[in-house]
């Protein structure tokens, strides 16, 4: 008898115990679930009559990884609404991801004037609203304006190439001379974010730049891209320029630099790439140190079938 | 004559032995005893299956969540998209409350391929379609709930 009330007893703690735990496991499942910060800094823009397309960055400002499910996207003048299920993104803490092309498209008829609000899923079942720093949550289609990047199109007049200011990093080698092929640039985590370059000094760039070409098609960039500057030496302007370069590897398993190989950049249409310019920065002469100057990332090639060249432009540099 | 011999009987009467006695009382207090013991075995076996189950309950509601991700009401139809976001499975919808009237055992398919499901399991997203009567105003915020099969209800508030 004994032995059966305190079966029983024993037996009336551990259940206890569990439903504590169980409290205890809620409790921390809606603090985790409040403690998720994602900034949405996308825009969601016509693609054509019946396809809107959201592009942009999530970046995750929480403390927790934080899987995105869905996306949604609703046009508020026409009451009709898509979404784009298992899109499979897990941001870690403080990581950013690109949004772009056909992973955050959506089939939703549309006309020019509508208005467009979009919004993601958490996997704890939050709702990411996109980031009210881009003002009004409904967003007109005919204008985006993504932070930290130019995305224009053609009829904004601007061009098709998009730049991330934010993704601008660059690599001082500490040589005054071209490296020989192959030279380890490690992962970009290394690489500077300082808007700021020893002239005379090889140094490499690294750009992201996004084709946002209309018609969808890809840009193949051409040898003769580089980035372009003007300064000035004792009141003379002097121009000099960084080329484009071979560059192979990742961001994460690292960069190595191959200055006589053939460039090859393709820029599909949406889809951010990495471009690479490097030299000395001293072709034109020397500049006064201590001093910004205007930097032009000029990148020229074939957009389909015809020739396609830009200006990218707002980039400045101050030169020790 | 027949009254005598009860009455000898009755004299001649002999007790039991000490032995037998305490051999009855003996067996007296097993058969007692095992039928107490039985009776409590039953008895806490009804209260650890009652209690068991009113844990299991508790605990299975306390993991439920419900999110809602959408709500479109198009005058005729509400569908409310919602994932489970709890960490437990077989999330049923029971019933559905749309400024205050029931719509009893409404209709629930999963988002990615539309299919009719009878429950949510964890991280699955589905929809719940209602045919609403009487239609609802527009431009109006309506409160709505969903009540699970485990007894947990989720609210939220949509604009017609």
């Amino acid at each position: 008898m004994i032995s059966l009330i305190s079966a029983v007893f024993v037996w009336s703690l551990s259940e206890n115990t569990r439903y504590n735990n169980t409290v205890r496991q809620a409790n921390q499942a809606d603090s985790d679930r409040s403690a998720e910060k994602i900034v949405a800094n996308v825009t969601a823009r016509r693609l054509d009559d019946s396809k809107v397309s959201v592009n942009g960055t999530l970046q995750n400002e929480g403390p927790l990884s934080v899987q995105i499910m869905t996306l949604w996207v609703q046009n508020t003048n026409k009451a009709t609404y898509a979404h784009k299920d298992s899109l499979g993104i897990t941001l870690k803490s403080g990581s950013v991801t690109y949004l772009s092309g056909s992973t955050t498209t959506v089939s939703l008829v549309n006309s020019i004037g509508d208005n467009l609000d979009c919004w993601f899923i958490s996997g704890r079942g939050n709702i990411i609203h996109i980031n009210p720093l881009f003002g009004n949550p409904t967003i007109n289609i005919n204008y985006s304006y993504p932070q930290y990047s130019t995305i224009s199109n053609v009829s904004m007049g601007i061009g098709i190439i998009g730049f991330d200011f934010k993704a601008f990093r660059h690599f001082d080698t500490n040589l005054t001379t071209i490296p020989a092929n192959g030279y380890n640039l490690g992962t970009l985590d290394g690489w500077s974010k300082i808007y700021s370059v020893v002239q005379g000094q090889y140094t490499i760039f690294h750009v992201t730049l996004t084709n946002y070409d209309p018609a969808g098609q890809t840009f193949h960039v051409n040898l003769y891209s580089n980035i372009y500057y003007i300064g000035a030496h004792s009141g003379t302007c002097k121009f000099n320029y960084y080329s484009v370069v071979n560059v192979t590897g990742t961001a994460t398993t690292g960069f190595k630099l191959n200055p006589t190989y053939p460039v090859q950049y393709d820029l599909p249409y949406e889809t951010p790439v990495d471009v690479f310019f490097a030299g000395t920065g001293l072709n034109g002469g020397s500049v006064d140190s201590g001093f910004i100057y205007p930097m032009n990332i000029d990148v020229y090639g074939t957009l389909g079938n015809d020739s396609y060249g830009q200006n990218v432009p707002f980039v400045n540099l101050l030169f020790r | 004559m027949k009254l005598m011999k009860t009455l000898n009987l009755l004299k001649n009467r002999r007790g039991v032995s000490a032995v037998i006695s305490n051999l009855i009382l003996i067996a007296a207090v097993i058969a007692v005893g095992f039928v107490v013991l039985v009776w409590s075995q039953t008895q806490s076996s009804n209260y650890t299956n009652l209690y068991g189950n009113a844990i299991n309950s508790d605990t299975n509601q306390l993991r439920e969540r419900l999110a809602f991700e959408y709500i479109h009401y198009n005058s005729t139809e509400l569908k409310v998209y919602v994932m489970n976001s709890g960490t437990i499975g077989n999330v049923s919808i029971a019933s559905v409350y749309v400024n205050s009237i029931s719509y009893a055992s409404p209709s629930l398919r999963l988002l990615s391929d539309n299919a009719q499901v009878s429950s949510l399991n964890a991280t699955q997203e589905g929809y719940i379609s209602i045919s609403i009567s009487p239609d609802l105003a527009s431009g109006i915020n309506y409160p709505i709930a969903v009540i699970t099969g485990r007894g947990s209800s989720f609210v939220a508030t949509f604009a017609t």
